[in-house]
């Protein structure tokens, strides 16, 4: 497994085509906006050198044997599911934000039991494929991105309807040595910190969208792929090299909108040509494990917010006041549920034809539709408690300015034994969390990331059993029909 | 041949896994089989794809058939004949 540095050093040697604010990135690993992303990748690195992390970090490959890293892991068993979890909320804890390789975890499991099923029903090989690319990934433990968003253009029509073709990433030209990919993967998070790039469609398909029904991997830095880098709230605060008015100063997470011009896949990378009628699998499977990780992730960053928020309740002189206690209280029973939520989906997982291991489907939909509301509430109620400062207080350049810092230290002072620098960085971090750059995964990607509110809705509905629960009320009232 | 039924507990059945199972065991295929030659058959019915049947251990000599969901009853009927 690679080092932290290591891991640092790996990218520099990639040739990422990277864009943000209008300019070329020279080098991604340097820019002050996106190291703090790249730091958040190379805890999941550093973490699993570490003996006290190694049970959640690392674990026994199925495909070689070999000691993995758990971003890496085919699951083996519903305790492999509970680990990933656990693991994923000992990372948002640590970070503070998004750490942003669950996505490919997520999508190496889905096309893992996928593919296996699909060779079955069309004669394809590509488990063995996707099995062969996959042992390169664990053995050189890699950080891959899993793209499934396209930008979907009208939702009102089909990837074959719509008015531009290109608004669904799909195959444009097919050669006896691979095939020709054209598009674009919106939202693409940690794409910028990662090696390589595996690609599945968005949504399930009929006949007529065969052509984007495609599954493939290729390196980040492969030719005709461009990242666009995502605005964040409050991002460019980075380029002002103080570390109080970021609020967390080193880490981060990012996304991107990632372009596929005309980008050629070679046949040894390709997990899905034209068979859409797994397309609609791929998905649920995809969806359903990320849902799942929303349970581990966002709770670990829940645990950095309720603990910045009963800091600030101290640094405040209200930590004894009833109300405060109470609100401390409630951010945990739902952080908490969102947990149990997580590990729920996890435990009543079952194992799939191919031999690993799926989720509970119901559950984790519930995971996710609970993760669209849950920590909105809990960054109300850490603004709540932090009360305005949080939002008017003055810069670091004002702090830093001798004839301002005495009237800033004497009235932004809290109880008095607490120093005001330390209320200024704990405020701050709350703003980052609740309205500033990780706010982006900790509220919106909380909504729309693993999909929009509605479509877990559509998955809950599909899974409810009502029938079964209509027999029982029936029994129960002595109906008989 | 004997064939022994195991059930999951029965906490969110998607299917009538009791119906399902009464329609194997009346098939004259099914009831021919009892006291013939071939493996014991462990027919593990779950009642949803936890599968939680699938974790009632068989006994030494006995093949598992798992079943979760509203599979043709045929198939079993089927794989249980092919073992005899």
């Amino acid at each position: 497994m690679m080092t932290r540095q290591e891991y640092i050093d790996s990218l520099k040697k990639l040739n990422l085509d990277v864009w943000l604010l209008g300019e070329k990135v020279e080098d991604p690993t340097t820019h002050p906006i996106i190291v703090p992303s790249m730091n958040s990748v190379a805890m999941t690195y550093e973490l699993a050198q570490h003996p006290e992390y190694e049970d959640l970090m690392t674990a026994t490959s199925n495909l070689t044997g070999q000691k993995v890293n758990r971003f890496t892991h085919i699951h083996q068993s519903a305790q492999d599911l509970v680990k990933k979890v656990k693991m994923q909320r000992l990372l948002g804890q640590k970070t503070g934000s998004c750490f942003q390789r669950c996505v490919g975890m997520d999508a190496a499991n889905a096309i893992y039991s996928t593919t296996f099923e699909c060779d079955k029903a069309h004669g394809t090989n590509y488990f063995e494929r996707f099995v062969e690319y996959w042992k390169m990934i664990q053995e050189k433990d890699l950080t891959v991105d899993g793209a499934m968003t396209d930008p979907k253009g009208d939702r009102g029509l089909s990837p074959s309807q719509q008015a531009d073709p290109d608004l669904y990433l799909r195959v444009v030209e097919r050669r006896p040595d691979g095939i020709v990919v054209r598009g674009s993967k919106a939202h693409q998070t940690g794409m910028v910190n990662s090696h390589e790039v595996v690609v599945m469609p968005t949504v399930a398909m009929k006949e007529q969208d065969k052509d984007y029904a495609v599954a493939f991997a290729l390196p980040c830095d492969a030719k005709g792929i461009f990242m666009i880098y995502g605005r964040q709230s409050c991002d460019t605060r980075k380029l002002e090299h103080n570390d109080l008015d970021v609020g967390n100063a080193q880490f981060g997470g990012h996304e991107a909108l990632v372009i596929f011009d005309d980008v050629f896949v070679p046949n040894d990378r390709i997990f899905m040509d034209g068979e859409y009628d797994f397309a609609g699998m791929l998905v649920e499977r995809f969806a359903s494990y990320h849902r799942q990780s929303y349970g581990g992730c966002k709770v670990g960053v829940g645990d950095v917010l309720i603990g910045a928020a009963a800091t600030i309740a101290e640094y405040n002189g209200a930590q004894k006041a009833s109300h405060i206690k109470d609100k401390l209280i409630e951010m945990t029973h739902l952080n908490e549920t969102l947990y149990c939520c997580g590990i729920s989906c996890s435990c009543e997982g079952c194992e799939t034809a191919s031999g690993n291991w799926y989720v509970d489907g119901l559950l984790a939909n519930v995971c996710k539709q609970n993760v669209t509301r849950f920590p909105y509430e809990i960054a109300r109620l850490a603004e709540d408690i932090a009360g305005g400062i949080m939002v008017t207080m003055p810069s670091k350049q004002d702090w830093d300015n001798e004839k301002l810092r005495p009237y800033i230290d004497k009235y932004l002072r809290g109880v008095a034994c607490v120093p005001t620098e330390n209320r200024m960085r704990m405020l701050r971090l709350i703003e980052n969390i609740t309205l500033g750059t990780a706010a982006v995964g900790y509220r919106t990607e909380s909504m729309h990331g693993a999909g929009s509110p509605q479509a877990q809705r559509i998955m809950i509905a599909r899974q409810s059993n009502l029938e079964h629960k209509k027999k029982l009320a029936k029994d129960i009232a002595g109906i008989k029909e | 041949m004997n064939l022994r039924v195991v059930y999951c507990g029965g906490c969110n059945p998607f299917y009538d896994r009791v119906g399902l199972v009464r329609r194997i065991l009346t098939d004259e295929r099914v009831r021919e089989l009892s006291g013939t030659a071939g493996p014991d058959a462990l027919l593990a019915v779950s009642g949803c794809s936890r599968s939680c049947a699938k974790r009632i251990p068989a006994l030494d000599g006995e093949v598992r058939i798992a079943v979760n969901d509203a599979t043709d009853p045929e198939t079993i009927i089927r794989t249980l004949v092919e073992m005899r």
